[in-house]
């Protein structure tokens, strides 16, 4: 019997913070803007709508003297995590106990936002007979939310959550009224107060089941059965309230929602096992069955028009607008499965599995894949001549092929689908009407991929050095696309299977035992490169040029450069540009029968678009040091991702200065916008360049090395009758970030979509700072 | 080695079951075969078309900045942006590109409600559960709602695609038919229409597609392809349905209540929430705009009507009074707008019932008052003279304009020839018409579209802005498409 007890406290703080102007930068700024702006643009109906005015003298000494409103500090905090865990674990030869139980208490660096944790895991297993064998798993969790906001897509939010509201009001702007409500934009009320954002409630509570359990029978000798079942079970309800108070451009009136949805898992799994070995063979076969049942339905109840505050979620009815929302979906994969295992004399290695899978996703007809794999491995280590040569200590080659299958897309995709669609008013009452909402694909089917690996193994020194080297190719072919079809299909697009990828590259993993003894070093490290690129991109829009090009390629207009004073703009392929704006390169026009010709046309449009970069990462490393010295270890863990490009998002919005004059909030660098007397600037003259779009000025290298985690741990000299092991650890998460990208954190800002990275709408990385300690009893 | 088999043939026979469960179950939607049962499934599939026209909610006739008629308008010389950067700015001082969001929800939502009626035309005469009369009604909207979508995306883009098949469109790579194939292909589905549709509905039908529509659309497209008889017949023929009038007071049409307008032919239905909306008036208030008591709409300032429309108003012309120079605001005091500067044109009144910035005010798509201009038009164009009729049918018009002045009637001496008339009526249709998506194409059709931005020292004029570009976006997903030329 054994009792561990693990805790921890930890502090957090927002890793790196915008850089904004003070009021008085603001505004300062602000005037240089519209003296700017109005000198190149006297007549704009900016200026004869008087919808702008300048900051006077009086009104900059008193920001000046007063300051202004951090916003980003107004929806801020620091973090702070609390986690224990207790556990238990019993056991004899025949029967084995685990239980423990969790709790994580979380306050995020964005005000409102909790988590509360509590978990709870139960093992048993047991042997009965000669020849039974079963055992159950229990693992329930609850967890509770409040959010905040982030995204400028959450709910009832369309401009502006925490992150990105932090700009839509400027530093001069004070949060609240002088009644102390939340203050309304100046003049457009499309923009949200951040303030509001604090008198919402967004919460929800997860509740998961998840058991599973098996019974094993050792039917004969080297012969067993194999009967695995399992259930997972998330419930989730969530609700939210904005209330009228909170000014949100598209819930005034107040907006309650109350969501719940279900997610369910039934697995059952069936499998005979035979192993044999005789002389120098041995044989292993596996053969069975596994079938997958998913199920997910959803409820969400939205009301709008509240006359009071009073009820939040809790009175949807006293809402005058009410909708309910309902869908409920299922999907089913059914596999057949056999691998056969043989080796001979401890150096040669065979396996070869078969698979045949089908899915319920797929259309009539296209539901079954077959999916065979080879592996072949030779521990040459095990062969004389090279333990001769007292130079290994493990050496291993190894070599695979296979085919997988990728059936990873959303339910109900290949039949031709009628459903709810946008409501109309006939009578003066408002319907929903039925009509195609999927033109569906009965040729959908299993997306493949081929694999091919060859791998070695070794190690030298008695493994204190160990190491591997991995060559892979993977060919996926009949990608599941979503394709864009043409508006005038009526669909906005459909699923298929098309066109082909590649990737390859190599793995490289190192770990060596630098010292033992007093002083115990080692050292892992690991690197991989990757390279993605298109063999068919099946007709998928773009750029025909690039029909090899990478497959999360990052396409737009190449900036060469910036009119100054005296270009003969003119003449250029832009002649309505203005000094101080870009000038784009002019790659390509169309021929007369309207196709794409690589031949500048002296225009600048869509037709100049380029590949400019990929978001995809070519190299991806990690290094790992452990210094134990007496009872004091230390770990440094460094990774980085290299050879990949991220859109400053927020650079393209918080950096161009005619924002100022919708009073919207800008960084520092935008003042430096270009003017005659600055010309040597990368910001361009507050006027709209009408050409162009998207471009690489605001692609940035997205290579980053971070310090990820130092953790300093130290095990305490108590050891007696009830205290078996205590350690006592500090650890700072996400220490140092090295990176030339000049948004956030480059890997945020990953964090949106798939094809490029943005940062305006992520919640911010935090720098972790916690205290733990560790017990067994 | 036979026990092995035994218990692997047992659990082939546990599972084969599972087999069958790979069928792919709906719960949600339906499959076409189970379409079309009865009645209310038919005229629940026609209500898409309805739903279509406010797009995603905001475009097409919805709620957003995308909304054809102000995107019709933008481009003309009765609208000012409130602002010097953004849509509104960038569609009146002709400096649009490819990719704006207006040019892809006005081309992407007309051909998805084309698609939507192809459904119904291509399925619905072979459904058996739905009666005779309620398939015969259906058939007819939808080949009404077919041409209103053509015409939009006509008057707008030019040569588009034809798509005349459900089944096909999904899988064609279409490229653009000429504007007057297209147009043809629509009047064709409105002379089958015609015959089919009521002259009105009850009360909980009422906003369907009429004959009325069906006509004025007709008139509508007649008028596009330059064909001023059909515009005299397709006008007669609204005018001998007796129904329509103008009404008395024109800030009548634009009233919370006017979807019992007799002057309206074919509106938007609107109520006061997300999607089903009219947003008119948030975008035409200043931020300091004091709200009548009981109005709690938002306000985003994003466009007026420019001081030069404004000033070319006879100042007793009650069409002007949705028009302020001056306003209450917020602090109780009042702001009077300088005299360059563009004025307030709250022309859908205030709804009291509206929520966020949704009101019911039924957007209005076509009216009487146009019928009677566009009716003048053809004369006058048909006739190379000043004709009496023309006179008439204006002063219809003038006439509640001034309040039965008969001083401020147009005479057939003022016109010394037809060119001086054809003047007289576009400035009298911009009068009436304005910020109802009309002007536009009237600009292009007097030749005026390019002069009139030159006058207002909009930034590129060119011949190519005289029409929509193609969405890049379509171009993109669609090789046969060829870009608009000039783009």
């Amino acid at each position: 019997m054994e009792v561990s007890y693990d805790g921890s406290i930890a502090m957090q703080n927002i890793a790196k913070e915008y850089d904004t102007p003070s009021a008085y930068e603001y505004a300062l700024g602000y005037n240089s803007v519209y003296d700017e702006y109005q000198r190149l643009r006297p007549d704009d109906p900016i200026f004869t709508n008087a919808v702008v005015k300048k900051f006077t003298s009086d009104e900059i000494a008193n920001y000046k003297e007063n300051g202004g409103t951090d916003w980003f500090n107004l929806l801020t905090r620091k973090g702070e995590i609390n986690k224990h865990q207790i556990s238990l674990s019993s056991g004899t030869e025949k029967s084995k106990i685990y239980a423990s139980l969790g709790y994580m208490d979380h306050q995020g660096v964005i005000k409102l936002s909790d988590m509360q944790r509590l978990s709870t895991r139960l093992n048993l297993s047991q042997k009965f007979g000669e020849i039974f064998e079963a055992a159950i798993r229990l693992n329930a969790s609850t967890t509770k939310n409040t959010n905040i906001p982030v995204g400028s897509s959450d709910v009832g939010f369309s401009r502006g959550g925490a992150t990105s509201g932090v700009f839509s009001f400027n530093p001069t702007i004070a949060p609240y009224d002088e009644n102390g409500e939340v203050a309304k934009h100046p003049f457009n009320q499309q923009h949200n107060n951040p303030a509001g954002l604090l008198l919402t409630d967004f919460n929800s509570e997860s509740n998961r089941l998840i058991t599973n359990g098996y019974l094993k029978a050792d039917i004969a000798p080297g012969l067993f059965a194999k009967l695995s079942a399992g259930y997972d079970k998330v419930m989730n309800n969530s609700r939210t309230w904005v209330p009228a108070e909170a000014k949100n451009n598209l819930a005034s009136s107040g907006e309650a929602t109350v969501g719940s949805f279900t997610n369910e898992t039934q697995t059952l799994n069936f499998i005979v096992q035979y192993n044999k070995n005789f002389k120098k063979h041995n044989l292993g076969i596996m053969a069975g069955t596994d079938y997958q049942a998913f199920e997910y339905n959803s409820l969400l109840a939205k009301s709008t028009g509240f006359k009071t505050s009073a009820y939040k979620y809790n009175s949807m009815q006293s809402g005058d607008v009410q909708k309910t929302i309902t869908s409920k979906s299922s999907s089913t994969i059914f596999s057949y499965l056999s691998r056969l295992n043989y080796s001979f004399d401890e150096k040669y290695l065979l396996t070869a599995t078969l698979r045949y899978d089908g899915s319920s996703k797929f259309a009539e007809g296209k539901k079954w894949g077959f999916f065979p794999s080879i592996a072949f491995a030779w521990k040459l280590y095990n062969e004389p001549f090279i333990a001769d040569l007292n130079l290994f200590s493990n050496l291993k080659l190894r070599t695979s092929y296979g085919k997988t299958g990728n059936q990873a897309i959303g339910n109900n995709n290949s039949q031709p689908l009628l459903g709810s669609r946008m409501e109309y008013v006939i009578g003066n009452t408002r319907g929903v009407p039925i009509g195609p909402v999927s033109p569906g694909n009965n040729d959908l089917s299993w997306e493949t991929t081929k694999q091919t690996n060859f791998g070695l193994d070794f190690g030298f020194v008695d493994n204190r050095i160990l190491g591997s080297i991995d060559l892979y190719r993977m060919d996926t072919e009949d990608l599941l696309l979503w394709f864009g079809t043409p508006s005038t299909s009526g669909f906005g697009g459909i699923l298929k299977n098309a066109g082909s990828i590649r990737n390859q590259g190599i793995e490289f993993a190192i770990t060596t035992q630098n010292t033992t003894g007093i002083v115990d070093w080692s050292t892992s490290f690991n690197i991989a490169n990757n390279q993605d690129r298109w063999l068919d991109r099946a007709g998928l829009p773009f750029a025909p040029e690039e029909e090899f090009g990478p497959v999360r390629g990052i396409y737009g207009y190449e900036v060469v450069g910036m009119f100054k004073e005296g270009d003969d703009i003119a003449n250029s392929a832009q002649p309505n540009s203005i000094p101080g704006q870009w000038i784009y390169n002019d790659v390509a026009g169309r021929d007369a029968d309207g196709n794409w010709v690589e031949t500048p046309d002296e225009k600048i449009n869509a037709d100049d678009r380029v590949l400019l970069g990929s978001n995809t990462p070519k190299v991806t490393a990690g290094f790992t040091n452990n210094v134990t010295y007496k009872g004091l270890t230390l770990t440094l863990f460094f990774q980085g991702m290299f050879g990949y490009d991220i859109w400053n998002n927020a650079k393209i919005m918080h950096e161009n200065p005619f924002h100022a004059l919708q009073l919207e909030g800008l960084n520092k660098n935008a003042f430096n916008f270009y003017t005659p007397n600055n010309q040597n600037t990368n910001v361009p003259t507050p006027v709209a360049n009408p050409y162009g779009g998207s471009n690489n000025k605001y692609l940035e290298d997205g290579d980053f090395v971070r310090l990820k985690t130092i953790n300093l741990n130290y095990q305490l000299p108590i050891q007696n009758s009830w205290i078996k092991a205590a350690n006592v650890y500090v650890n700072i998460d996400n220490a140092i970030l090295w990176t030339k990208y000049e948004g956030l954190d480059p890997e945020t800002a990953r964090a949106i979509g798939t094809k490029s990275g943005s940062e305006n709408d992520v919640y911010p990385n935090s720098r972790t700072y916690s205290l733990g300690l560790r017990m067994t009893f | 080695m036979k026990k092995l088999i035994y218990i692997f043939i047992a659990s082939i026979i546990l599972f084969s079951s599972c087999e069958d469960q790979l069928e792919d179950k709906i719960y949600d939607k339906l499959v076409p075969g189970l379409y079309f049962q009865n009645d209310n499934e038919a005229i629940a599939a026609v209500n898409t078309l309805y739903g279509v026209l406010a797009g995603n909610g905001w475009s097409y006739y919805g709620a957003g900045n995308d909304r054809i008629q102000m995107g019709q308008d933008a481009m003309t010389d009765v609208f000012a942006p409130a602002s010097g950067s953004g849509m509104w700015y960038e569609l009146n001082y002709f400096t649009w590109k490819t990719d704006m969001y207006l040019f892809s929800q006005n081309w992407n939502w007309p051909y998805k409600g084309i698609s939507d009626g192809n459904y119904i035309i291509e399925y619905l005469p072979e459904a058996t559960g739905v009666s005779d009369n309620v398939k015969t009604r259906v058939l007819a909207e939808a080949k009404t709602g077919i041409a209103l979508f053509y015409w939009d995306l006509v008057k707008s883009y030019g040569d588009v695609p034809l798509i005349k098949s459900f089944s096909e469109g999904v899988k064609a790579m279409p490229t653009q038919s000429p504007k007057a194939e297209v147009i043809d292909y629509a009047l064709g589905l409105l002379e089958e229409a015609v015959v089919d549709l009521p002259i009105t509905y009850d009360d909980a039908n009422d906003g369907r597609f009429t004959k009325g529509a069906c006509y004025a659309l007709m008139m509508k497209l007649y008028e596009l392809n330059g064909d001023n008889q059909g515009v005299i017949d397709a006008t007669s023929e609204i005018m001998n349905l007796n129904k329509y009038k103008i009404v008395d007071n024109y800030l009548d049409i634009f009233a919370p209540d006017n979807d019992q307008c007799e002057e309206i032919i074919f509106a938007k239905q609107c109520l006061q929430d997300f999607n089903i909306g009219n947003s008119f008036l948030t975008y035409c208030l200043p931020g300091d705009f004091k709200r009548p008591e009981g109005i709690d709409i938002q306000h985003w300032d994003s466009y007026r009507a420019r001081r030069e429309f404004y000033n070319s108003f006879d100042p007793e012309d009650a069409r002007r009074n949705t028009m302020y120079t001056e306003y209450e605001n917020t602090s109780d005091g009042i702001t009077v707008l300088p005299d360059d500067a563009d004025v307030l044109c709250l022309k859908y009144g205030w709804d009291p019932a509206a929520l966020i910035v949704f009101g019911t005010n039924d957007i209005v798509i076509l009216r009487y008052a146009d019928v009677l201009l566009t009716r003048a038009e053809a004369i006058t164009r048909k006739s190379q003279s000043v004709e009496q009729e023309a006179i008439e049918l204006i002063n219809e018009v003038r006439d509640r304009a001034f309040n039965h002045n008969s001083d401020k009637m147009v005479k057939l001496s003022d016109f010394a020839n037809a060119d001086e008339l054809l003047d007289w009526i576009l400035k009298e249709r911009g009068w009436e018409l304005y910020f109802e998506g009309h002007r536009r194409i009237d600009l292009i059709r007097h030749g005026k579209f390019l002069s009139k931005a030159q006058e207002r020292g909009a930034i590129d004029v060119a011949e190519f802005r005289k029409i929509w570009p193609i969405p890049q976006a379509e171009l993109d997903k669609n090789e046969n498409l060829i870009p608009t030329p000039g783009y």
